[in-house]
């Protein structure tokens, strides 16, 4: 009834994709933390046209569905510009842009979870504005939240499965043409599956070694 | 040293400082105390502006601040310079270690480098009997401890003057004292200090001037030897009746 050998040839093709999965999503994930921590900062800063914007930004990307975004920047974005980006291009910016959103406002309630009394210390010290940021709150923010954090990372890792749907040859992609070619779908799925669920699980393990490591210092 | 006058500060409706004035000489220990929510925190930081005036000016040195006038990052910096402060819950920071809560500052805002902060680090842990901690980290402290390296930690930017808002009050009784002894030798080596303290015994022995506050306002600035003889206003008299 299961026809293994049928798609095993096609089995390092699929696994392959891995590689491809996890560049999708370690770039992306970069790039929304970037984008997230600048956001953030918007959002607890003073200045209200920043606070306002990044309130905006934030509201669309969570407002709206991912697909959506993708087919944006992939599809409508060179018809408006002129400027074409490859699918793997297309997802990474896709992806980026839309975590930016949402690690924003993981950053943002680790930011304000921090004890004030942190920041006046700080002041107290004399100790500039931006520094007291980056070296006093922000790393204590992102050890509150490493939780929500790794949970963002996940999220990420399967939704980038949807870059499929433009022509990006990852995991999924790569599973699906297995299937169009063999006329089997169990198999090669059941492949791209357990991938997924090892990678998952991989990273979740690794984030509570990084978190063990943190709390304990 | 430090000048404050007509300092007043509201939160929204609520007025919590009336018309303070207050005038600290180099080497002088006050001693402020009074019934709680009586703005004895606000005031003491109001002097290092971590709480902004609504009016008044404050004066540290020759740098001035003055209410009315916006920002003035700058003032700011040159009063907080010179100004160190310990608080009720130490507030270490708890991603570095003691050496690094140490040597944090120096380096970063004195500009010292890294060699030069960590002795004065170590010169500083000796000198609040901590010397053997400079790696563990604040949670590995017991309150005391944590206390007297927020204190290094303060030492360490070489302020002129301290400011303590009831800096044993979160800390257990048997920990009380090795606190205290670190300030009295500060005040012994003729640091200038203002403090905020429920420590009856600490400010008779140790304030050279003790001032009683009660809704917002200074109401008796005295000795302490004069104080706890015969306080000379009845509020003053009802709050000594009630510690007792
Ligand atoms: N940030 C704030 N916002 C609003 N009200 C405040 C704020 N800080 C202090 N207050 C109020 O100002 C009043 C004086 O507070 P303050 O902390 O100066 O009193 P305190 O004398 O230090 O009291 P305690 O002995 O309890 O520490 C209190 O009624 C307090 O509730
Ligand atoms: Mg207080």
């Amino acid at each position: 009834m299961f026809h293994f050998d049928l798609i095993a040839p096609s089995i390092p093709f699929i696994l392959e994709g891995v590689l491809v999965t996890l560049q999708y999503t370690l770039i992306s994930v970069c790039g929304g933390l970037v984008l997230g921590a600048l956001l953030a900062l918007c959002k607890v800063g003073k200045s209200l046209t920043l606070q306002w914007f990044a309130a905006g930004y934030t509201s669309i990307f969570r407002g709206t569905p991912l697909l959506l975004q993708l087919g944006m920047i992939y599809y409508a974005l060179p018809t408006l510009t002129g400027l074409t980006l490859s699918p793997f291009m297309a997802g990474i910016l896709t992806f980026s842009l839309n975590s930016g959103a949402y690690i924003s406002e993981i950053l943002k309630a680790g930011i304000a979870g921090v004890d004030k009394g942190q920041r006046e210390a700080a002041l107290s010290l004399n100790i500039p504005q931006y520094k007291i940021m980056r070296d006093i709150i922000l790393p204590q923010a992102t050890r509150n939240v490493l939780p929500s954090l790794v949970n963002e990372i996940v999220d990420l890792l399967k939704e980038s499965a949807l870059v499929s749907v433009i022509g990006g040859t990852d995991l999924m992609r790569r599973a699906n043409l297995v299937a169009a070619e063999k006329y089997l779908y169990f198999e090669p799925l059941l492949v791209a599956g357990c991938c997924y669920y090892i990678l998952v699980l991989a990273l979740t393990s690794l984030a509570k070694v990084l978190e063990r490591k943190l709390a304990t210092p | 040293m430090i000048e404050l006058k007509y300092i007043s500060k509201s939160f929204g409706p609520l007025t919590v400082l009336h018309d303070v004035n207050l005038k600290v000489k180099p080497q002088e220990i006050v001693v402020l105390i009074g019934p709680s929510g009586s703005g004895k925190s606000t005031l003491l930081r109001s002097i290092n502006l971590l709480e902004l005036p609504s009016h008044g000016s404050v004066r540290v040195g020759d740098a001035v601040y003055h209410a009315v006038q916006g920002p003035q990052e700058k003032v700011k910096q040159a009063i907080r310079k010179r100004i160190g402060m310990v608080f009720q819950n130490f507030h270490l920071f708890p991603h570095m270690s003691v050496l690094e809560n140490l040597t944090y500052g120096p380096v970063q805002v004195l500009g010292l480098t890294t060699e030069q902060a960590e002795a004065e680090a170590f010169a500083l842990l000796d000198r609040v009997g901590l010397k053997d901690k400079p790696q563990a980290y604040p949670l590995q402290l017991s309150g005391g401890q944590k206390q007297r390296v927020a204190i290094a930690r303060a030492l360490a930017m070489k302020p002129d003057v301290m400011l303590f808002d009831e800096p044993t009050s979160s800390l257990d009784p048997e920990m009380v004292k090795e606190v205290l002894d670190v300030m009295r030798e500060l005040a012994q080596k003729s640091m200038t200090m203002v403090v905020v303290t429920h420590e009856m015994r600490f400010a008779q022995a140790v304030a050279s001037r003790l001032l009683f506050m009660d809704q917002g306002r200074i109401l008796e600035d005295t000795t302490p030897k004069a104080f706890f003889k015969m306080p000379a206003t009845v509020r003053a008299q009802a709050f000594l009746d009630r510690l007792v």
